[in-house]
């Protein structure tokens, strides 16, 4: 027999009946999956709400008709001309807009494939922690730029691609300890100078913005804390690492990183105290409407709980922030680093935490601007807390 | 052509979540995939009852979106549709398996004998080819009767175009040697 018979007598088995569908089934099918299935999983599927940006869809577009192995073949070549151009070229105002491009843009994602190029071309393993760290800034930059511009969308991305470049850093260190420990001093030392460039850029995204979400400062505050812990764990994975006089370089580095741990707490002492005076005076006595300003100062009674919460949160953190700061002075005074180090992350992790409750109580304590002074109506709805006050006025959420 | 038709009407339900896109595919695949599930189940309405599941699961694959409002990478359409075929088949049996007596109710519809010595040839040909393991049957069905090529067929099995030709090769191999056997 064959293998042509064979062949030709498997083709004529598409002529079998049973082998197709009935022309009835197949056009009933079709409506009922029209008409029941996919119209009513339109009106129920999330996918209406979902709109796709001019990257995804030209991402969508090569997936679908870009062959793969065109794609995998030009990946290089691509990435390399574009970290050309941008190396060689000198067009100001492209590079510009590249640079100043932030999460959600095109030329962002162009800028993070260039960056992962730079990254694999890179040699050696300092080189590579050198230029996570670079960009780590850059993503500083960006979140300025992203806060600026009102998009916390866009701020998030960027301080968890910041994190990112913080964590390759990490492991990087100890890399470059394994591979060339002589180089591992001066390394954390311009980590240093970096990070704390990098927490600057972050602290003055929050205090120049106009108006900012409190998420975005709780991520701020989140993100210079991560900074800071990771900051001095590579001044820790270098003090394990070396001696001598090296090891006096890392020590003072560690020392000015406590300072600045202790100053602030000192910041948080001052904030905190700001907070408990804000929670403290944002009472129903003090919520009342002003109508020879103009305004109506108005907190909802959630936010009134928000207040009486954080109040008993940003105590309870002060007290914690005290006696870990106690506690950290204690061991630099006996030159125990390490354990000094370990105070510090706890340090850090504490007044992180209570930046975050502090954000709360301002969020919560923040006066609304209204047009027009809300009258006083017997009939409002809105719940009345203080009887013998006929001006207290609690309206409905301020968020 | 067929290609490019295809792609661009994947493009379109993928990106405007078109239902209308979704209808030419559905023309263009409810044949193939209802073979390829009769093949395997021998039943015309459990075949029709899993080809609409696998065209309804397809399209809440196409059009459904992940957390970061992400639509799926899907290449090619054919890969897609058949894989989800495979996987409504391997369901049908699990829950078949649940109760063993049903096995026995499996009506294979076969057509009167004709008396004809092809029509007997033919017969002899499918029962042969449904006596193969399903991967056989799958790349045999793929090649020959829905005329796929061999880039095609490795696309949809998720496997490279040698391993298809090799295993096409050996399950005709086979078939020669099943039919040579009953004559």
């Amino acid at each position: 027999m064959k293998i042509s018979y064979i062949t030709q007598q498997i083709r004529s088995l598409a002529e079998r009946p049973e082998l197709s569908p009935s022309s009835e089934w197949k056009a009933r099918n079709r409506s009922a999956l029209l008409a029941y299935h996919i119209e009513e999983d339109i009106s129920d599927n999330s996918y209406q709400n979902t709109t796709l940006s001019f990257l995804d869809k030209l991402t969508t577009w090569k997936n679908i008709f870009v062959p793969r192995s065109l794609v995998m073949a030009f990946r290089p070549l691509m990435s390399i001309l574009i970290f050309l151009g941008l190396a060689v070229g000198g067009w100001m105002t492209s590079a510009s807009a590249f640079y100043e491009s932030i999460p959600g843009d095109f030329l962002w994602n162009v800028k993070l494939a260039t960056e992962k190029t730079q990254i694999a071309f890179s040699g050696s393993e300092e080189k590579k922690t050198k230029l996570h760290v670079e960009f780590a800034g850059r993503r500083a930059d960006e979140t300025k730029l992203a806060v600026e511009q009102g998009n916390p969308d866009a701020s998030k991305r960027s301080m968890d691609k910041l994190k990112e470049s913080i964590e390759s850093v990490d492991i990087g260190i100890r890399a470059v300890g394994e591979e060339s420990p002589d180089r591992l001093v001066a390394l954390v030392k311009d980590i240093d100078t970096e990070a704390q460039k990098i927490t600057n850029t972050l602290n003055e995204a929050v205090n120049e913005a106009e108006q900012i979400d409190t998420k975005v400062v709780k991520q701020v505050a989140e993100t210079n804390t991560f900074i800071a812990s990771s900051t001095i764990q590579a001044a820790e994975v270098a003090l394990q690492r070396v001696g001598g006089e090296s090891a006096e370089t890392v020590k003072e580095i560690v020392a000015k990183n406590i300072e600045t741990a202790v100053a602030a707490v000192n910041e948080v002492r001052a904030e905190v105290n700001e907070a408990k005076l804000m929670a403290s005076t944002t009472t129903p006595a003090f919520i009342t409407s002003t109508p020879i300003l103009s305004q109506t100062t108005s907190v909802s009674s959630s936010s009134l709980e928000v207040v009486a919460d954080a109040e008993k949160l940003v105590e309870k953190s002060a007290v914690a922030v005290e006696q870990t700061a106690t506690a950290v002075k204690t061991f630099v005074d006996n030159k125990q680093f390490f354990e000094a180090i370990q105070k510090v992350k706890e340090l850090q992790a504490l007044t992180s935490e209570t930046s975050g409750v502090i954000a709360d109580v301002k969020e919560a304590t923040k006066p609304q601007q209204t047009a027009a002074p809300v009258p006083l109506s017997i009939a409002d709805p809105a719940p009345v807390h203080d009887a013998a006050s006929p001006t207290v006025v609690l309206t409905g959420s301020t968020e | 052509m067929k290609s490019i038709e295809e792609k661009r009407l994947l493009y379109r339900v993928t990106v405007e979540g078109s239902a209308e896109a979704f209808a030419g595919l559905y023309d263009l695949y409810a044949d193939p995939i209802y073979r390829f599930v009769f093949l395997k189940v021998s039943h015309a309405e459990a075949a029709e009852d899993i080809t609409s599941e696998v065209f309804f699961k397809t399209w809440r694959y196409l059009t459904s979106a992940n957390k970061k409002g992400k639509r799926p990478t899907v290449q090619s359409f054919s890969g897609l549709v058949y894989q989800i075929a495979r996987n409504a088949v391997v369901d049908y049996y699990r829950e078949r398996a649940k109760d063993q007596e049903e096995r026995h109710d499996i009506i294979i519809e076969t057509k009167k004998e004709d008396a004809m010595e092809a029509q007997s040839d033919i017969d002899r040909m499918y029962h042969a080819l449904r006596q193969l393991k399903q991967e056989y049957q799958e790349v045999l069905l793929l090649r020959y009767i829905e005329e796929r090529s061999f880039r095609e067929i490795a696309k949809i099995l998720g496997r490279s175009e040698v391993s298809a030709r090799v295993t096409v090769y050996r399950a005709i191999r086979l078939l020669k040697r099943m039919l040579e056997n009953t004559l």
